[in-house]
């Protein structure tokens, strides 16, 4: 199979930008040469547009031209893998981190990309059931602090050293897009599904080392006691009872 | 082996998420009588949510079909285990009226490369996309068909392409989605004729037909027609559709259309004339 296997790889070469006329052997018209550029456009144009759907802020964010320059070379970098490309960019935000155009000039958009990315997980994430206040029905109250519920499968905890999730918020929310200060600092949040909603809330450095704590399995006592070390005030009740309703634990049946 | 072909003998449509409550709204009004959807099974490998949810109602309500792009059957390397396992595990969730994929090549070692591309029309693939037919059928425990390629590409080989696609599907004792506008299409870019393949593909292993529209693209004074789903099915292929049906009788009728989605009564409307068609070949077959 060698020379047959031949004509994959030369094909494969020409999609990746290669040179067309390496496969002219193989062509029976060598006047279609100029035509594999069809195949070259729908590799690119279809890895593009599945990422345009995944990636909405930073598309609206950077426009069509910039981010078909950023796919091309997220493309050349990290071509897909596999056939389902609803999984395919998970690297992107790690990638526009490490691309240093993109972090010269526009260093609030890797952590933008990885907003959008979180949104696009909790889409799909499993169909889990989340912790209920029935659930706890049976739990003595003097050992509900000992409880460790852990985290509904579609919660991202995110934390940004500048202001990414109110410019996400405003790009993916507003029609008119709202001025973001960028010098305000750090943003915590955090992106989930209700049942089949998603949902995101910008919280402060305290709920975010609490719900941190409880994905790591620890008991709801033991995160008060580390966000409590930064806010003196934090509340378990009011927080346990905010986020059960929000429903970002887990079920307890079917953990 | 389990068969498919169990697809109402009426059209269907390529079922768009921007379509989900029309889909469900024609169930509830009872005017989805025959209508049946096709997905593509990669949009739908996620672990749950809303999309996967939409799909349990449209499942729940019509027949449904599965209709690959990404085993890359054609290529040199054996479906890959892991995608299979995925389509296995819609499969079972679903039991889908059909499964289908496509005589093409989409992955070489570790590169997906998103696209349907042409394999060599030669022997060797013969052998090669037999058996990589039948392991996707032995996989899933059930028959699936194939679909002939659009081609845009002239390739040297010591077949031709409808022998690799028909062939092939006997090996592997598949059966045949035969989409008209990729023949029509084929005809135009890479010459033969759409008669030549009328003539070749025996109707009675067809088990579901595609229509679809396609663009014209000029490039430096080649026009090359690209099999873009993009526009409404030209007047050409509802022709060579109406010669298939009136020889091959009724058969389960796809409207496919991605891109320039239109409003769903348009896609309805398509699938009306399909069906209009079939109903008078019935006709004509019952008292003619």
């Amino acid at each position: 199979m060698a020379e047959q296997r031949e004509y994959y790889e030369k094909f494969a070469a020409v999609l990746r930008g290669g040179d067309a006329s390496e496969l002219g052997p193989w062509l029976a018209d060598a006047n279609h040469k100029e035509r594999l550029a069809i195949h070259q456009g729908n590799f690119r144009v279809t890895a593009s547009k599945a990422m345009q759907g995944i990636y909405k802020a930073v598309h609206r964010l950077v426009g069509d031209e910039y981010f078909e320059a950023l796919m091309a070379n997220f493309l050349a970098d990290q071509p897909p893998k596999t056939a389902t490309l609803t999984r395919y960019g998970e690297g992107f935000s790690d990638f526009l981190r490490a691309f240093a155009p993109v972090q010269e000039d526009l260093p609030w958009l890797a952590p933008v990309a990885s907003l959008d990315w979180a949104w696009f997980a909790a889409y799909g994430a499993k169909n889990t059931p989340a912790l209920t206040a029935k659930d706890l029905q049976g739990v003595a109250a003097e050992l509900l602090p000992a409880h460790a519920p852990g985290l509904h499968p579609s919660v991202h905890l995110m934390r940004f050293s500048v202001t990414a999730y109110s410019i996400w918020r405003t790009n993916i929310e507003d029609e008119d897009v709202q001025a973001v200060p960028l010098e305000t600092g750090q943003e915590w949040a955090v992106v989930w599904r209700e049942n089949m909603q998603i949902r995101h809330q910008g919280i402060m450095r305290a709920q975010y080392i609490f719900l941190d704590a409880i994905g790591d399995g620890q008991a709801l006592v033991e995160a008060w006691t580390a966000a409590r070390q930064h806010d003196a005030q934090f509340d378990l009740a009011f927080e346990f009872a905010h986020w059960l309703n929000a429903g970002v634990f887990k079920g307890e049946k079917n953990g | 082996m389990k068969p498919t072909g169990t697809l109402p003998l009426r059209a269907g449509l390529g079922l768009k998420p921007e379509h989900y409550q029309n889909a469900l709204d024609a169930a509830e009004k009872a005017a989805g009588g025959g209508l049946w959807f096709e997905v593509h099974p990669e949009n739908y490998m996620i672990d749950g949510g809303p999309r996967l949810a939409w799909l349990d109602a449209i499942a729940e309500r019509y027949p449904l079909s599965l209709h690959g792009v990404g085993l890359s059957l054609g290529g040199p390397e054996k479906p890959d285990e892991a995608h299979l396992a995925r389509l296995k595990k819609l499969v079972d969730r679903y039991n889908p009226a059909s499964v289908s994929e496509h005589v093409a090549w989409s992955r070489l070692g570790s590169t997906y490369f998103a696209d349907l591309l042409p394999p060599p029309p030669t022997r060797q693939t013969l052998q090669t996309l037999g058996d990589h037919i039948a392991r996707t059928q032995d996989y899933l425990g059930r028959q699936i068909l194939v679909e002939n390629p659009a081609l845009y590409l002239s390739l040297q080989g010591d077949i031709s392409m409808v022998q690799l696609y028909v062939e092939a599907a006997q090996m592997a004792g598949a059966g045949l989605l035969f989409d008209l506008n990729n023949i029509y299409v084929c005809a135009h870019n890479v010459g033969g004729s759409t008669q030549d393949w009328l003539e070749a593909v025996p109707a009675d292993q067809v088990g579901e037909i595609h229509l679809a529209g396609y663009t014209a693209q000029d490039r430096e004074g080649d026009e090359v027609l690209i099999d873009s789903h993009g526009a409404p099915i030209s007047g050409a292929v509802w022709a060579l559709y109406e010669s298939f049906i009136t020889d091959a009788g009724p058969k389960p009728t796809l409207i496919e259309r991605d891109e320039n989605i239109p409003p769903f009564d348009e896609l309805m409307k398509e699938a009306g004339q399909a069906n209009t068609i079939m109903d008078s070949v019935a006709r004509d077959r019952q008292y003619g």
